[in-house]
């Protein structure tokens, strides 16, 4: 019996699955929880692990679910569908385990773990969505499972966050929405298409198009946090940490970014979004957001919020990536969707570290915390190297792809906003190293907890960041070996550009 | 065998972790061997391809980097010793030794890189890492130091990023880097930016006295033997030498070298700390070889000599100058101590390129590229900042000589360094002296004595000997003075012997301070007027609002923004063809 057809279906079901039997457990029952919530993870990445090396060997699998004539719901694997859905079931994986740790002795966490396994699900759906429907079906379901996730503490706080959240990206899905159904009552079903499948629409569609790019564009840039559209997330940052790392590294803010890469090379194709003239829009757009995020993080003293505007910057760098026409570009902006996810990933860990084990919240509070917690300012030194591109980590990768297919294509002004945009990030960033390594520790930390006889804090949490940061490193060390980021991306790029 | 080239950096690489505990500290030591080894054991072109690493990178060595390696490992190595001896167990100490073997790492893996990444990759682990190097031990004006060195580093870390991404551009993303064709303008100006912010070149040297200045002494002497050499290997490597004549280039780089080469000897005459002395002369001799590189963009068949001279130059000033930093930090063990006084004269007689010395070796072998053009112009310069240099070299003479009872006139050249010592050593007992840290100099003593006679004929040993007479002429009542100096009537002596010297330094020290103020006074002034006036008005609009982002931030507002901006750039799409 030939499986191919059903993997796509098991890759999503895997996690919704566990998630849907989550909700019915009984808060005590800890064991139960953690073993489905591991045993979802595993088997997940086992299935991505077969689905890579399918794709990479040009199988084709595809799980088709027709709702009525011209709609039908798709799930199917491209090389971009495995990149994304590689990235988000690895780090689900370590996110799991840090959620236990996390949220140990905090109430509410059948409901927590439930909506957590969904909002991966919702997540890999995006991924493995095979045309423009399915696409927005999974982008819906994932703003839904994530509004607990933001609002799980309670608080009024929390509540505010949660209600901005959602007024951003259901407006955003609406948007999202009617452009989709626009587009298709032009051209008919949406199946994403290497190349793009919009080229050979007639000239008289044209303006249309551009009208719909638009429409397109800001639904997804509601989740990429695009500006002006980014106000949700530094609000969003009342959710706990393991939440933050989700929402920033794989979840709702990639998902955007995912969404406008889609947009671009598999429905309007990079080469007629150039003749169209919407990649000069989206680059500068993509630049705006890059430096003004990055400005913004430089006045912010909570580390979580300056966390947050410099994911609002360095998404931006995807979509720079796919604003510049040339595969080297393509290649970069790719790349930084598993660059940033790992790196950004590790920060937040490593902030949810430093609340839960000494209550720092703040920047100014950081003094000398590498002596107390090595490990865990380790990883955040080299996620926050890695953002500004220092090498090896792996967003200098990311930046010198970036730079050389911008100087490929004659975009210099694109090297001037990489070159500002590392200055600044150097300045929000070096002076929290600076703190943390260099300066005396205080007397007292805000709110001390012994989490770990041993270990600066407790394993679960202390392990997830330091593998995080390893695979930054990693990513960033071996980026030239087979089946890293950057060959997949590469991989990728090959496709889109060389059929 | 080969594999031993990955060695040289991973060793250093892995071990860095390690030597964060004090029991393990001597680990350091361990590090510079397998860059020790690979140069006796491999063949002088060995190569080794490493395609998973980076973008694809190999490590190799070749006659340039034979050299480059050869001095560079033995200046860490020899700088090891005191970190390993000296340093102790201290808070912070850790960190140094762990950003010391960073450093050590990325210097070797730039060095050996065979292709462009890979060297950027060493040179922005180097020049971060260093950055901790300064600062240790801490205290204001360290920090103030690491600041202006850290901002300055990554400025030129991005100027060599983007020359590095120009360059790929044209050649594919990677190539090999002594196959470049001719760059086009900016790259060789983002070039000469980049890498003449960690050569020192002025006006980009602003961070290197005060680095100098700040940093303990094993630190100094990696930052100006292995860190700042660096930065003539990118040139050597990354230059068109050879290849095509620029001759506007080639005039600029004369140019920036002279200047360098002349005002750093000038302002480091006036110096009252010796390291700020040796600080200064660093300048001037990046001067001295952004210059040569000049004369070899001028006439590219000299390339062969002009690269030759360069490297030896560079290896002669590597092993001095850390050679004098590393004496320094002896010296302020014990002043009084003769051996180290008589080491410390001895390399700054080298420094100075004095006859039988590595440096009249090293001007020798440089001589026909000077005298190529054969400029009388550019003959009276040189001959001029030879003299310079060894008045200069006198003056550091001069500031390290140890005056008997005059404790104060020592006292407001060295604050830092008397901290620095308070920290280490517990008040009361005073620490033995470091025999092995001694031990080492000595022997870098020993391989820069020998040096002219091992690496030189006969004929290059007399050279500068004309200067030197000059130079002797002029300092003689210096040196006068100080052998005048009665012991326990230092301060009135030395005040004397300042008088001596009024003749020949009191016209230059009143020309250099009346331009200055005329030149600089008004802008400083201007500069603080305008820096008053934008901090009171900062203080008239009031703190501002918590976070101004708010009202933009309402949902409805960034709703009309986004239509807004639709709007635009849906004009600026159907404007533009």
């Amino acid at each position: 019996m030939n499986l191919d057809p059903y993997l796509p279906l098991a890759i999503v079901l895997s996690s919704a699955l566990p998630g849907a039997l989550i909700f019915f457990l009984g808060e005590d029952s800890y064991r139960l929880r953690t073993a489905l919530n591991l045993f979802g993870a595993l088997l997940k990445i086992i299935l991505v692990g077969w689905m890579i090396w399918g794709v990479f060997h040009g199988h084709v699998y595809e799980s088709r679910l027709t709702l009525m004539p011209g709609l039908e719901l798709v799930l199917s694997a491209d090389a971009l569908s495995v990149l994304f859905v590689a990235l988000s079931t690895v780090l689900w994986l370590v996110t799991t385990i840090y959620a236990i740790g996390y949220l140990e002795h905090s109430p509410n966490r059948s409901r927590f773990f439930g909506f957590f396994s969904l909002c991966v699900s919702a997540t890999v759906g995006i991924a493995l969505s095979g045309n423009l429907m399915t696409f927005v079906v999974f982008y819906e379901i994932l703003t839904l499972a994530t509004y607990p996730l933001v609002a799980h503490r309670g608080t009024p706080d929390a509540d505010h966050g949660a209600k901005v959240y959602l007024a951003y990206t259901m407006s955003g899905g609406v948007l999202l929405f009617v452009g989709a159904v626009w587009l298709q009552t032009l051209v008919g079903q949406l199946t994403f298409t290497q190349g793009g499948l919009l080229g050979a629409a007639p000239e008289a569609l044209h303006g249309q198009f551009i009208l719909i790019f638009f429409l397109l564009l800001a639904g997804l840039g509601v989740k990429a946090a695009l500006v002006p559209l980014h106000g949700w997330l530094p609000q969003a940052m009342v959710a706990p940490a393991p939440v933050s790392a989700l929402l920033h590294a794989v979840a709702v803010v990639k998902a955007g970014a995912f969404g406008i890469v889609r947009l671009v090379y598999d429905v309007y194709g990079v080469e007629f979004a150039d003749d169209l003239g919407l990649l000069t829009v989206l680059g500068v757009l993509a630049a705006t957001t890059i430096i003004y995020g990055s400005l913004k993080a430089l006045s912010q003293d909570g580390l979580k919020k300056r966390l947050a505007y410099s994911t609002v910057s360095q998404v931006s760098y995807i979509a720079l990536g796919a604003s510049v026409l040339g595969p080297i570009a393509t290649i970069g902006g790719l790349v930084h969707l598993v660059h940033q996810g790992i790196m950004k990933i590790t920060l937040f860990f490593c902030a949810g570290n430093y609340a839960e084990t000494l209550g720092v919240h703040k920047v100014s509070e950081m003094n000398g915390i590498g002596r107390r917690m090595p490990w865990t300012t380790l990883a955040f030194t080299v996620g926050a190297l890695g953002m500004i591109g220092i090498p090896p980590v792996a967003g200098f990768i990311t930046k010198w792809y970036l730079g050389l297919g911008a100087a490929t294509a004659g975009a210099y002004w694109v090297i001037v906003v990489l070159l500002v945009s590392s200055l600044l990030n150097a300045a929000y960033f070096l002076p929290i190293l600076y703190r943390a390594w260099f300066r005396p520790p205080p007397d007292q930390w805000p709110e001390e907890a012994v989490l770990s006889k041993r270990l600066e804090t407790a394993p679960a949490l202390l392990w997830p960041p330091v593998v995080t940061a390893l695979l930054a490193v990693v990513a960033g060390l071996l980026a030239a070996a087979p089946f890293s980021p950057l060959e997949w991306a590469t991989l990728i790029a090959e496709r889109e550009y060389g059929r | 065998m080969s594999g031993l080239l990955l060695a040289v950096v991973l060793v250093p690489l892995l071990l860095a972790p390690l030597v964060v505990h004090p029991a393990w500290r001597w680990l350091v030591l361990i590090a510079p061997l397998p860059a020790l080894a690979s140069l006796a054991l491999l063949p002088p072109d060995a190569t080794l391809e490493l395609p998973w690493l980076l973008l694809g990178t190999a490590l190799g060595l070749d006659e340039t980097t034979w050299v480059f390696l050869l001095f560079t490992t033995l200046v860490w190595s020899l700088a090891a010793v005191p970190v390993v001896e000296r340093l102790g167990t201290a808070a912070g100490t850790g960190r140094f030794r762990l950003l010391f073997l960073l450093a050590l790492a990325g210097n070797l893996w730039l060095i050996l890189a065979r292709e462009p990444v890979g060297f950027y990759v060493g040179f922005a682990i180097m020049g971060l890492a260093a950055y901790g190097l300064i600062l240790h031990p801490g205290g204001l004006m360290r920090r103030r130091a690491g600041r202006v060195y850290l901002a300055m580093t990554l400025i030129g870390e991005l100027a060599l990023f983007v020359a590095l991404l120009l360059m790929a551009q044209t050649q594919g993303v990677t190539w090999s880097l002594p196959a470049t064709s001719a760059p086009d303008g900016t790259v060789i100006a983002l070039l000469l930016l980049g890498l003449g912010i960690k050569a020192g070149l002025m006006p980009l040297h602003p961070w290197l006295p005060l680095a100098y200045g700040a940093a303990p002494a094993p630190a100094a002497a990696v930052l100006s033997g292995a860190m700042s050499k660096v930065a003539l290997l990118g040139w050597l490597r990354l230059l068109p030498l050879g290849q095509v004549a620029l001759p506007e280039w080639g005039m600029l780089f004369v140019w920036l070298g002279l200047v360098s080469l002349l005002v750093a000897l000038g302002v480091g005459l006036v110096q009252t700390d010796p390291r700020r002395v040796l600080a200064y002369s660093s300048i001037s001799k990046a001067g001295l070889f952004v210059l040569l590189l000049g004369l070899l963009l001028l006439e590219p068949t000299l390339t062969p000599i002009g690269v030759g001279a360069l490297t030896l130059y560079a290896a002669h000033h590597a092993l001095v100058k850390s050679g004098l930093f590393l004496g320094l930090g002896l010296r302020d063990l014990d002043p009084a101590r003769p051996l180290v006084r008589a080491g410390l004269i001895l390399l700054a007689l080298a420094l100075a390129g004095a006859p039988l010395t590595s440096g009249a070796l090293a001007k020798s072998v440089a001589k026909p590229v000077l005298v190529s053009p054969g400029w009388i112009w550019l003959d009276l310069a040189l001959m001029l900042a030879t003299v310079a240099t060894m008045l200069l070299m006198a003056r550091f003479v001069w500031l390290i000589w140890p005056a008997p009872g005059v404790d104060d006139g020592h006292r407001g050249a060295l604050p830092m360094l008397r901290t620095s010592n308070d920290t280490q050593a517990p008040v009361g007992s005073q620490p033995a002296f470091p025999i092995w840290s001694l031990a080492a100099w000595i022997l870098l003593l020993g391989l820069v004595a020998g040096f002219p006679f091992v690496l030189g004929e006969p004929s290059a040993w007399p050279t500068n000997a004309g200067a030197m007479l000059i130079a002797g002429l002029i300092a003689a009542p210096l040196a006068l003075a100080i052998w005048r100096r009665a012991p326990g009537s230092g301060r009135r002596v030395r005040r004397r012997s300042l008088g001596d010297l009024v003749v020949l330094i009191e016209p230059i020290l009143a020309a250099q301070l009346w331009t200055g103020r005329a030149l600089f006074g008004r802008w400083n002034a201007t500069v603080e007027a305008a820096r008053a006036h934008l901090y009171s008005l900062g203080e008239r609009v009031g703190s501002p609002p918590p976070d101004p982002e708010r009202t933009l931030r309402a949902w409805p507002t960034a709703g009309w923004l986004w239509l807004g901006v639709t709007v635009l750039l849906l004009l600026l799409v159907l404007v533009a063809p």
